[in-house]
């Protein structure tokens, strides 16, 4: 079914989180070394799967982890903290924006491209072997599926008939650049009905409709305890970034206002157009269960959120380099030290 | 016991002991030797496999980050190779990457050395390689008492523990100990002696034990030290011993560059230099593939012969 009336403000709120804590990620991409990967564009499609989900379910996420994480449940505090290499990250540092990840959650963030498909299936194993009603899932993008392991991981999981979602996000390209999947095959369904995996695709761009299919997906996996791939063509701006790179500046941070006033001889119309974020800021107002000066005033409040949480994360000490040595073995005193 | 029975017993005791405990790969294929396992523990809990090590492997990590405690074999050492992503970075390095909030509890076995006959591609040993990948703990028994408590330990472990395995041990007998998990792990004095250590890794172990006997006729005395843990490797339990003998032959049925014995007479080099009377030796196999016929097999293999000459040499 589509998105229940009162579960649209929490799920805005939810996405506002994510793209604002991407947004803060971004102002300090110049404060931590290496490249990063952002989601902003694809929120519908992680908020919808990870809403349907039980704390007990496992999810097994990528490079681009850093929005499932804060639809997870995991605080933005902690996010941006582990991105920045803090103590007070959840893996001190010793992850940042590759592996934030959250044992507490469920979450994991592997930056290997197809890790998390073979992973996510030994969560749905576990599931199958103890009984329990859990599943696992993976998120990928569509190049994933360039990589062999992942034909290991379906071949698998459909011949022992494990409960494992794989959360295909495809981004389709428009309105910037043409992306190609770098597939042989026309659609990257095909290729995976050849395994007699359940499949199903949407767009998700509209999260009110998006979180039908989410819904109908998780709970095929979760009652029917078997695979499923579902396809969710998605959106993304900016991108992998890369320090410096000016694209964010482009766009500038979202403007919810442009969910009910789209601005005139918008430059990034087709992007606006998209933005799962603006559709259901639009959605809330259409459906009147909030107005203008309520959303702007949760909109605030988020970002105030973020505001004091980038500050506390770098007000937060770099961590002691003795930490380096912590944590590669268990420790106990089973082995030799 | 024989080694491979006390290997086996100590997987059965696992099995029986908890549930969490699965197992795949090759080691429960149908009609392999230990096939007896789906028999005993059902289809449920001892899987056969697809030929895809890559996705098996990483399914088992995935398990045992969501509640199971997975023994994995992916048969001959070669094949691991292809399941070095879930093994090295994956498993490895989920306790790190998560600043220790998460465990990868399993154990990785295959089947490493020469072998007569299967050349080149069937008979890799990785041992060395994987004690290069941080994060992983690497076992490799020597004897049925080993094979038994390294096996238990592996299962009791928080870590990924590599279990090097060789078909050529299986028949050794030995004394075993009861049942119980060891909580620790150290080298162990496996014959003591005066004159030479002989830190001698897996198959190396019972040529060890050979060539001290064949040399005690000589009034030569041989120390073997059998590691059992190549990574972290006790190096308090191996100086302890050179600081005994004063001569040191390190051995394994590897490849001799940044290989196991290399490792061993670097850390006896720059750990215990004046304890050595000698120039420390290694034995291992020479930087060239697995030949397949016998006789270019023989002349590879780190036979007692060679290990003989090798503990002669720090004789002087």
């Amino acid at each position: 079914m589509p998105m229940p009336r009162e579960q649209m403000l929490p799920q805005l709120e939810t996405m506002l989180l994510m793209r604002r804590t991407e947004e803060a990620i971004c102002e300090m991409q110049e404060e931590f070394p290496g490249n990063f990967h952002v989601y902003i564009g694809q929120e519908a499609t992680g908020a919808s799967v990870i809403s349907q989900l039980t704390p007990e379910d496992h999810i097994f996420t990528t490079h681009r982890n850093h929005a499932h994480n804060v639809a997870r449940g995991v605080p933005p505090e902690q996010v941006l903290a582990e991105i920045l290499g803090r103590p007070t990250g959840p893996s001190g540092g010793k992850g940042g924006t590759f592996h934030v990840m959250s044992a507490a959650h469920h979450s994991v963030a592997t930056a290997i491209v197809g890790g998390s498909t073979i992973l996510a299936g030994g969560a749905g194993l576990a599931a199958q072997v103890l009984g329990e009603d859990k599943i696992g899932v993976a998120f990928l993008g569509d190049r994933t599926l360039n990589e062999g392991a992942v034909y290991e991981a379906f071949n698998l999981a459909a011949l022992w008939q494990l409960p494992v979602l794989y959360v295909c996000e495809n981004n389709v390209g428009e309105p910037f650049e043409p992306r190609s999947s770098n597939m042989s095959a026309g659609q990257l369904l095909d290729v995976v009905r050849a395994f007699q995996i359940d499949t199903e695709a949407a767009e998700a761009f509209d999260p009110v409709a998006f979180h039908d299919v989410a819904e109908r997906a998780v709970r095929h996996v979760r009652n029917e305890r078997r695979p499923m791939f579902l396809e969710a063509r998605t959106n993304r701006w900016p991108g992998n970034m890369l320090a410096g790179d000016p694209s964010l500046s482009a766009t500038g941070p979202t403007d919810i206002s442009m969910g009910w006033s789209p601005p005139a001889d918008d430059k990034y119309e087709a992007w606006h157009r998209s933005d799962p974020v603006l559709r259901l800021t639009r959605a809330v107002i259409d459906e009147e269960i909030a107005d203008q000066a309520a959303l702007l005033k949760l909109d605030t409040e988020v970002r105030d959120r973020i505001g004091r949480a980038l500050a506390a994360a770098r007000a937060a000490p770099e961590p002691a380099g003795e930490s380096a040595f912590e944590h590669a073995l268990a420790g106990g005193d089973l082995w030799p030290r | 016991m024989s080694f491979i029975e006390a290997r086996n017993r100590a997987i059965t005791e696992e099995m029986t002991e908890d549930r969490r405990t699965i197992l795949f790969g090759g080691m429960s294929g149908p009609g392999s030797p230990e096939g007896g396992f789906a028999q005993a523990f059902g289809r449920d809990r001892v899987r056969s496999t697809p030929i895809s090590e890559e996705g098996y492997g990483g399914a088992a990590v995935g398990a045992a980050m969501a509640g199971l405690r997975p023994i994995v074999s992916f048969s001959t050492g070669s094949f691991m190779y292809n399941a070095w992503e879930p093994v090295v970075n994956e498993a490895a390095l989920m306790r790190y990457m998560s600043g220790g909030q998460m465990s990868v509890p399993i154990t990785f076995h295959f089947y490493v050395g020469l072998r007569p006959g299967a050349a080149a591609q069937h008979s890799q040993s990785p041992q060395a390689m994987l004690c290069n990948a941080p994060g992983l703990v690497v076992v490799a028994p020597g004897t049925p008492a080993a094979a038994y408590q390294l096996m238990r330990a592996a299962a009791l472990s928080d870590d990924p523990v590599v279990y090097v395995d060789s078909l050529k041990l299986h028949p050794d007998v030995g004394e075993v100990p009861a049942n119980g998990r060891p909580t620790r792990v150290r080298a162990e004095v496996v014959r003591p002696g005066t004159d030479v250590t002989v830190a001698a890794v897996s198959v190396m172990v019972p040529r060890a034990l050979r060539v001290a006997e064949r040399l005690a006729a000589e009034g030569i005395s041989v120390e073997v030290v059998d590691p059992r843990v190549l990574k972290p490797l006790d190096k308090d339990g191996i100086l302890a011993s050179v600081a005994r003998t004063g001569r040191l032959v390190a051995a394994d049925e590897g490849r001799l560059t940044c290989g196991i014995s290399s490792e061993i007479v670097a850390t006896v080099s720059e750990l215990g230099h004046d304890l050595l009377k000698a120039a420390p030796r290694r034995v291992g196999v020479p930087d060239v593939p697995s030949p397949m016929a016998p006789a270019l097999d023989a002349a590879i293999t780190p036979s007692e012969d060679r290990l003989e000459q090798a503990i002669r040499a720090t004789l002087g």
